[in-house]
Parts: structure tokens; C-alpha cells; sequence
């Protein structure tokens, strides 16, 4: 019975303490940026009566991740500290003497920090009547932080500009300033712009010159294109005298009607005059220069690479997951793969590959893991390395595997130094071995002796929170996946940057927004002998669903590495509504795992710009869900490899398999049903 | 009790007749249930079992998927109950590389919200009187250097704040009363006790043997990381009295700390490897599992 009273005074005090509310100092706060300020908090009852809180506890809403450094509190001087101007959400909590709660989040408002010194720069050299002239707002605060507003990136000035307020004037009536600052020069003369951001301001003084273009001729190599191809157009600038003029600020632009009426023309034109059509169809295309334009046009046709992929064979793996695998030629001249399998009994298995449409599994072994995630065999074929996850005894590590005879594989030896937290990857090159640790750093290990693994290097980004996923090696580049890092290339032998295994020297990064960065591939075009480093995401927007389709996100982002120093992302392949996994790049054809989008063969030869897909490049694919898969009838292609003219993929849920891609176009006969 | 009472809000309209004949039942139904629930965490497989025990037998009721990628193992370590028996909380071991902090429904086993952690975020607690989970970021396989305890608003899931503490702290568990954290640092060998309102490290007891050395007065960056020969990897306050109990894996022992005291005031040799160490609500058993020997002792 006494049980039953306390429960129903909990109960009251409960339903009373829903009429309390926390009045604060913290309410309508504004601070200044790295204003210190004391937080003081009272709870009160609905009559105005206080609530005695034993502690009040605040925190930032964003929580303490490093990206979330906007207020932060020194909590023995009960103090908080305001670091990014913006509105931030201050959580109170106060606990009173029975241990109830009662919480409120407040606004907290941080003023922009006061302008010092505001610059505006331009790079054209030469401004003519009727070209947009092209500023650059570079702002130093009382802080000393300068904040760059380049003219592409409206987002980041739009931002900026709503908080703070920014008026540009000009001089005179020569230029047109609209509501998005644009400035159109429209007389020749001198004007000046001032810029006035929060009573901070600069001039800049302009002249503005009479066009001195009467005629402008706009060139290509090319006016019958397929989609997909990247034309590079020029223009030669004449005076009234027939003289050419050199540096003219040309802008570029087009319009288009596609063939067929039912789609619409889609293409990119960069500034520097490089055009592709994503679309076929009519486009035509323009240079200006003020009020003196040229225009070509440019008739873009089908691609036409469209051929048949069809399955040859299939290695069913059916009572697991199966992870990487790799085929390989073996000592005795025939062909096989090796497979990894995923949150199982640590098996690998082994099989013949020689015919691909009969794939055979002759053997296996099973080391103490969870998971063999990726497994990789030396170029001579005698030794194969595997990873492991989720070993019983925590030490996970690699194992070496003697695969002289891979009907009968051999477990040599097992190392698990610095590799205890799990290796997610590896690569064997040249003796060594790459292993990924703890999804954070790479080991080196020479297996000249490989009953005794030596550990001769290590690379690591170096930056807090540093995290990895895979690395391949050519030429003795390593190139590492480094989510939101990005891809870090590492000399680890090819003496381009001084480095061998035991010194591993980076010399080149590239990263993106996405921060999903999950494997890449080198590749040099033959084509055009472009160098590439093609970065593949990972992404699953919803998470897991063990028993059904995953839902996956992400693309191939192409990036032009042929100036180390200067890469640029110029192309993506992207499938909508599925994402990315490993992939393989052999003679300009890509072989990309699409996860649940099959496996995929795209077409990269010529120069690569903009969106691959919608160029009409994708030469096929295959959707390789089994009915009796793991998952039946579900695809999730986890790898690509071409071998000796076939496509091997390993699938999640089906094992191994073997495509081929045909000569034959795919028949077409029932996609326009109605058509006679 | 938060929530328990919550459940109540609704019927507060109703008669208080209503509301004596349902605390009526529910108390029954308390003191006559016999089945109780259990969530148990499957590191290397990514999934939590739910699992039924009725006095004599225990089945697995269900089986829940955690993590975010189907195709890594993310590792589920630590696991507990929010006190009111609404939401159960697991840690994700593996990001890339910070782990996450996943709240769940007891009554559907659905994700409710998420948060991330720090490297390796593992065994957790939440305070009573804070609401708040107090959880250590292990760092099993990072370099040993002073990791963190994480301390997370339920409600908000937000982070509030990291608290440094030793290398591999282990073994977050809360005192009866909500007020103390206390958690074990595997490599530094040291217990730590922090303060739940006010969100610092208010004592650190080193737990070597004939160690001379006053930590407490020491600023984490003079201490020399030296391995621990102990090797604590588990503490649990008792409910009832000023101890606490430290699992000495390396020394194959069960310290017991005065608390009042702030001393070691006996090391009880055990079996090998001693990790995990509890103590029954009513105070008079200790269960202790044996890594080493694979054996649990009382």
C-alpha cells in the first residue's frame, strides 16, 4: 500500500512540476564573437514562486564534435564563450533536489565580428561595354580572419550578405548594379564601385573601354559530335583594321533542342569554352564579348556504345555474405579467384575460374574472424593476403596464405601487430603488403620472408579524427581513401616525391564535400593521356536493412591529376537512386559495382567533362540478384575485376560471377512498343 | 521515473478511482511478474538480442540490426537501459572512426535518435538524477594517450561535453545515489570519479601497486603513460556502502576502494583475468567474469 501512495505522489509531483519553466539571463542574449558570459538560470512555478535547482547544467545543442565549437563552456567557472557568429541554441537544464529535470533551450545570438578592412579586387584585365565585371570581396574582421567572397560563389556571399549589411554604389551611371550585386558595365569611361560593409568601405576604380571587337569568330574542330565528347571552342577577335586581339573576356553560353522531342537538350559549356552535350540534339553555342557575338552549331548525336552484357556464369554463395574478391592467373597457368566472406564463420574460398562459365570452388580456409572483408593475391600468384574483422580473441590482423596450389591453399602465417582493431583492406605489392588499421592508419609490411611479416612503415593523415578506408597501389604510388580527407597520394617507391615503403612521402590530396570518400582507382586515359584518380563514394542513407534491398547513395568522382600539385574534378558518374562501390578501369571502359544498381560498364574514352551517365556513355550492365541468393532476387554487387576479357563481380548476396560484354547491341525491339 | 509518471499524465483526468485500481494492478503486476528482459550486444555480428528470462528458461525474443553500413562491422559494445525502461542505448564501436550512440524504444526496438561519440565509445550508464549517459570513448586500439569520457543528454541525444580521463578508460558505472561516475583506465591503471553535476574529474586513485605517486595533484600531461600492471578494466560502486569494486585484469585480483577514504583498502586475489564485476541491488554478492579462466565467480 505504501508503494501505491509514493508512485501517486510522484505522479502529483510530476504533473505539478509540468507548470515550471526556467527564466534566464540567456533569454534574447546577444554576444559579441569571444565574448565570455555567465549564464544564470531559475526555475520558477507558474505562480512566480522559484523552484530550487541543486545544479544548472548548459550546453550547446550542436553538442562538442569538432564542427561544433559555436559556444563553448568552461564548467568550473560556470562560463560560456561565444566562437561563430550566428543564432545558437543554448540548452539549460536545471535538476532540483529530487532529481526531476526541467529543461529550456534558448537563442543565443553572436554578432558577426565588426569589419576592419574590406578589399575588392578584380582579375580582368580588360572590362569592355556590355561584360559583367567580375568582383572579389576579400573582408578582414577585428579578429584578423579574412573572409574571401569570390564572385562564382554566390551561396557563401549570399550567406555572408544577409548578416551583414553590404551596399555597392558606383560613381556614375556606367554600370548597372542589380539587387544580387551584379555589376553590368554599360559605357565607356571611368566609374568607380565602393563597397560598404557595416560603414567599412573600399573603392575600386574602373575603366570601362569601348569594345574594341567588330568582328568575332567562334571556332572548334568539330560540329557533329556524339554525346559525351568535349569540344573546345576558341574565338579569334578582330578591330575594325582586321587585327587580331589577344585576352578578350569572352563569355560562353548555349542553347539546344534535343532530337527527340520527348527529352530535352542538356549540356555544360565552362569558361574557358569547352562544350559537351549530354543529350542529342541541335545546340548552338555562343561567344560574346559585349555587345559582339559569334555563334556555331553544334549537332550532338547518339552515343551509340550501348552493347549487350550477359552473365556466363555464376559461383553461388548462398548461406553468406561475400565480400571482395580478386582473380588471378596461378603459378600453373590457370585462372583463379579467391573470396572473401562478411559477418560469417571467416571463411575464404577459392576457385577455378578457367572456364567462367563454369566456376568451380575448390577450396577454402577459415581463420578466426567475422568477417574477411577484402582479400588480394602477389602478381606472381603465390601468396594471398586476408583481412579480418570481429576475431574472437580481438587480435583480428592479416593471415598469409600459400595459394601455389590453390585447390589446396595453405595458411603461412598469421600477424596482428598494430592491426588488432580490425583490417577493413589491404594491398600486396611488390613484397609488401598494405594493411589498413583500426580504419585510421596504414602498416607496410615486407614479406620477403612471409612466415615473419615485417612491420618497415606506416602512413597516417595526421589530422584528428583521421580516418581511412581503403588503399591501392600502382606504380609505386599508394593511393589511400580517406573519407572526408579525401584521397592522399603516397611515394612508396616510384620516386616521384623520395619514398619507399619504409618512407612513405605524400605529394598529392584532393578532397570533397561529401566527406563519403571510400575507394579509389588511378587511371590514365588512353585516349587523351590524362591522368585520373577516380574516387568512388560509399553512402547508405538509411542505414541497414539486413533482410531486403539497402537503400545506397553516392558516385564516381572523376578527378584530372595530371598537375599533382593542381587537381581538378572535372566529371562524375552517378546512377540515380544508387550508389557506389569498388570498380576497375582497364583501356578506357569502367567497370563499376553499383551495389543495387548491378554491375555497370561505362565508356571513358576522349576527354572526360560533366555528368558520364547522362552522356549516354553507359555501355551496359547486369543486375545480378539470384532467387536463391543470401537475399533472393536481391543485387548488391559488391566488386568489379576484367580478367582475360570477362567480367568478374562479387555480389553480397549470389558469390562470385562472370560477364561478358558482347559485340551484339542489345535488342531495342520491344522499348518503343507502338512503333511500327 | 520520468516517464513512468508520464505514462500517467494521460489518465490524470480521469478518476482518481481509475487511477488507485491501476496502480493497483500495475504493482501486482509487478510483484507477481516473473519474466524478465534483457538486451544483449553481439560486437562482431552487429546485432542486439532481445531476451527473455521467466524464471527458468531464457529465449532469444528478438534479434535487432544496429549500425549503418550493411557492409562494415560496426561493432556494438556497450549497451544499458534508461532507468525509466523506455529507451535502451547502444555504442557503436566502429565509425569512420568515431563511434555513435544509438537510442532505441523498449516498446518497438526503433531507432528513436543518434549521436556521434569519440574513438571507440563502449560501456555507459545513465544518472538518475541528470538524465545524462556517461559513457567512455575505450580507444581500444589507439595509441595510449588520455582518452574521454563522453556525457550525452538523453533527451536531446546531444554531446555536452568530453571528459579527459586515463588511456582505455572502461567500465562506465553511475553510484546508487546518481551523483558519481566512476571508470577505470585500462593502460594508465587509474580510477577515475567524476563529479555528474558538475561535470569534471573530482578524484583519481592510482590502482599500482607501490605506487607512491599522488595523481590527483598531477596535470594529465605531466603523467608519464606508463602500461599498467593492474590493468583495471571494470568498476562498480556497491549500492549500499562507501566501496567500490575494481576488476584487476592484469592482476588477477578484485580491488576494493574506500570511497570515503579515496584508498584501496583490499586487493582480493582471483582466477585469471577478472574484466566485468557486478554487485546484486541488495548489496551481498559480487559476480565477477574471469576472461582468463573462462569461468564467472560469486
Amino acid at each position: 500500500m505504501n508503494k501505491k501512495i509514493s508512485i501517486f505522489l510522484l505522479c502529483i509531483n510530476f504533473c505539478f512540476s509540468q507548470d515550471k519553466s526556467i527564466i534566464s539571463n540567456l533569454e534574447n542574449l546577444t554576444l559579441n564573437m569571444g565574448e565570455v558570459f555567465k549564464p544564470k538560470s531559475q526555475a520558477i512555478n507558474s505562480d512566480g514562486s522559484a523552484v530550487k535547482c541543486v545544479k544548472v547544467i548548459y550546453f550547446n545543442k550542436k553538442g562538442v564534435f569538432s564542427t561544433a565549437k559555436s559556444i563553448i563552456f568552461d564548467r568550473e567557472k560556470g562560463t560560456l564563450q561565444a566562437n561563430d557568429p550566428g543564432t545558437h541554441e543554448v540548452v539549460a537544464v536545471c535538476i532540483d533536489s529530487n532529481g526531476n529535470r526541467l529543461t529550456k533551450t534558448f537563442n543565443v545570438n553572436v554578432n558577426y565580428p565588426k569589419i576592419k578592412n574590406v578589399k575588392l579586387l578584380t582579375d580582368q584585365k580588360s572590362i569592355y561595354v556590355g561584360n559583367y565585371v567580375k568582383l572579389t570581396f576579400e573582408v578582414t574582421d577585428e579578429f584578423d580572419n579574412k573572409r574571401i567572397i569570390d564572385y562564382w560563389n554566390y551561396d557563401k556571399a549570399q550567406r555572408y550578405f544577409a548578416n551583414v549589411g553590404v551596399n555597392l554604389t558606383s560613381s556614375n551611371d556606367k554600370i548597372r548594379i542589380d539587387s544580387s550585386n551584379n555589376i553590368l558595365a554599360l559605357e565607356e569611361g571611368n566609374t568607380s564601385i565602393t563597397a560598404n560593409f557595416d560603414g567599412v568601405t573600399d573603392k575600386i576604380d574602373i575603366y570601362i573601354q569601348k569594345n574594341p571587337i567588330s568582328e568575332l569568330n567562334l571556332i572548334s574542330d568539330n560540329s557533329n559530335v556524339k554525346t559525351g565528347d568535349v569540344v573546345k571552342f576558341d574565338v579569334i577577335a578582330l578591330d575594325k583594321k582586321g587585327n587580331k586581339l589577344n585576352d578578350m573576356p569572352v563569355e560562353y553560353s548555349f542553347t539546344g533542342r534535343s532530337f527527340d522531342k520527348s527529352s530535352l537538350a542538356s549540356g555544360l559549356i565552362l569558361e574557358d569554352g569547352r562544350f559537351v552535350g549530354d543529350i542529342p540534339g541541335k545546340y548552338v553555342v555562343t561567344a560574346r564579348v559585349g555587345n559582339i557575338t559569334s555563334s556555331k552549331i553544334i549537332n550532338v548525336f547518339p552515343r551509340n556504345v550501348k552493347r549487350e552484357v550477359v552473365g556466363i556464369g555464376e559461383g553461388l554463395v548462398n548461406d553468406k555474405h561475400t565480400s571482395d574478391f580478386w582473380v588471378f592467373e596461378g603459378v600453373d597457368g590457370g585462372d583463379y579467384a579467391v573470396t572473401g566472406t562478411w559477418g560469417a564463420d571467416g571463411k575464404a574460398y577459392f576457385w577455378d575460374v578457367s572456364n567462367p562459365s563454369n566456376l568451380k570452388k575448390i577450396d577454402s580456409v577459415q581463420v578466426d574472424a567475422r568477417t574477411v572483408n577484402d582479400v588480394k593475391v602477389s602478381q606472381d600468384g603465390k601468396i594471398c593476403v586476408i583481412s579480418r574483422e570481429g576475431a574472437s580473441n580481438r587480435k583480428n590482423g592479416i593471415i598469409l596464405i600459400d595459394v601455389t596450389n590453390p585447390g589446396d591453399a595453405k595458411i603461412i602465417s598469421e600477424y596482428t601487430k598494430n592491426l588488432t582493431g580490425g583490417v577493413h583492406n589491404v594491398f600486396i605489392d611488390n613484397n609488401h603488403i598494405y594493411a589498413l588499421s583500426n580504419g585510421e592508419r596504414y602498416y607496410i609490411l615486407n614479406i620477403d620472408n612471409p612466415l615473419q611479416p615485417t612491420e618497415v612503415g606506416m602512413f597516417e593523415v595526421g589530422k584528428e579524427g583521421q580516418a581511412i578506408h581503403d588503399v591501392w597501389i600502382e606504380n609505386g604510388i599508394a593511393y589511400s581513401s580517406n573519407w572526408r580527407d579525401g584521397v592522399y597520394l603516397v611515394d612508396v617507391g616510384n620516386g616521384i616525391a623520395g619514398g619507399s615503403p619504409s618512407n612513405p612521402v605524400s605529394f598529392g590530396n584532393y578532397s570533397y564535400d561529401s566527406g563519403a570518400h571510400h575507394a579509389t582507382f588511378p587511371y590514365k586515359s588512353k585516349s587523351t593521356g590524362k591522368f585520373y584518380t577516380v574516387l568512388g563514394d560509399e553512402i547508405f542513407p538509411k542505414g541497414v536493412n539486413p533482410n531486403g534491398t539497402n537503400e545506397t547513395a553516392g558516385f564516381l568522382h572523376f578527378v584530372d591529376f595530371t598537375d599533382t600539385k593542381n587537381p581538378k574534378e572535372v566529371a562524375k558518374y552517378e546512377l540515380p537512386t544508387h550508389g557506389s562501390h569498388n570498380f576497375w578501369i582497364q583501356d578506357d571502359i569502367l567497370y563499376v559495382a553499383m551495389y543495387t544498381g548491378g554491375l555497370r560498364i561505362v565508356d571513358l574514352s576522349g576527354d572526360l567533362l560533366g555528368d558520364l551517365y547522362k552522356q549516354g556513355r553507359e555501355i551496359g550492365y547486369l543486375l545480378t540478384g539470384n532467387p536463391k541468393g543470401y537475399i533472393p532476387n536481391d543485387t548488391m554487387v559488391w566488386g568489379a575485376q576484367l580478367y582475360k576479357g570477362h567480367v568478374f563481380y562479387s555480389d553480397f548476396n549470389s558469390g562470385l560471377g562472370a560477364a561478358k560484354v558482347l559485340d551484339d547491341k542489345p535488342d531495342n525491339s520491344k522499348t518503343n512498343q507502338y512503333v511500327e | 521515473m520520468r516517464n513512468f509518471c508520464k505514462k500517467f499524465i494521460n489518465t490524470s483526468n480521469k478518476s482518481m478511482r481509475f487511477l488507485y485500481l491501476l496502480f493497483s494492478f500495475l504493482t501486482i503486476n509487478v510483484l507477481s511478474a516473473q519474466n524478465y528482459y534483457l538486451y544483449v550486444a553481439s560486437e562482431s555480428d552487429d546485432t542486439v538480442s532481445l531476451l527473455k528470462f521467466d524464471g527458468n528458461m531464457i529465449k532469444e525474443i528478438k534479434r535487432i540490426n544496429v549500425g549503418f553500413y550493411p557492409t562494415e562491422v560496426e561493432g556494438p559494445h556497450g549497451i544499458t537501459v534508461d532507468p525509466s525502461g523506455d529507451f535502451w542505448y547502444v555504442t557503436l564501436a566502429h565509425g569512420n572512426p568515431f563511434g555513435k550512440l544509438i537510442k532505441y524504444s523498449t516498446k518497438d526496438n526503433t531507432v528513436i535518435d543518434e549521436t556521434t561519440l569519440g574513438l571507440f565509445p563502449a560501456s555507459m550508464e545513465v544518472s538518475k538524477v541528470t538524465g545524462f549517459i556517461y559513457c567512455v570513448n575505450f580507444n581500444l586500439h589507439g595509441n595510449m594517450k588520455p582518452s574521454s569520457v563522453s556525457v550525452i543528454d538523453a533527451e536531446t541525444m546531444t554531446e555536452i561535453t568530453k571528459i579527459k580521463t586515463g588511456s582505455m578508460p572502461h567500465g562506465s558505472r553511475i553510484s546508487k545515489d546518481g551523483l558519481k561516475q566512476y571508470s577505470v583506465a585500462m593502460m594508465s591503471g587509474e580510477l577515475f570519479e567524476i563529479d555528474a553535476l558538475s561535470l569534471n574529474v573530482s578524484r583519481i586513485l592510482n590502482l599500482e601497486k607501490n605506487s607512491g605517486k599522488n595523481h590527483s595533484k598531477m596535470k594529465m600531461s605531466e603523467k608519464q603513460m606508463n602500461h599498467s600492471v593492474v590493468k583495471p578494466t571494470w568498476v562498480i560502486p556497491h549500492p549500499t556502502k562507501g566501496l567500490a569494486y575494481v576488476a584487476g585484469n592484469g592482476s588477477n585480483e578484485i580491488i576494493e576502494v574506500n570511497l570515503d577514504k579515496w584508498m584501496i583498502s583490499k586487493r582480493i586475489k582471483v582466477e585469471k583475468g577478472p574484466y566485468n564485476v557486478e554487485i546484486s541491488p541488495n548489496g551481498r554478492y559480487m559476480i565477477a567474469t574471469l576472461k582468463g579462466s573462462g569461468e564467472t565467480a560469486i
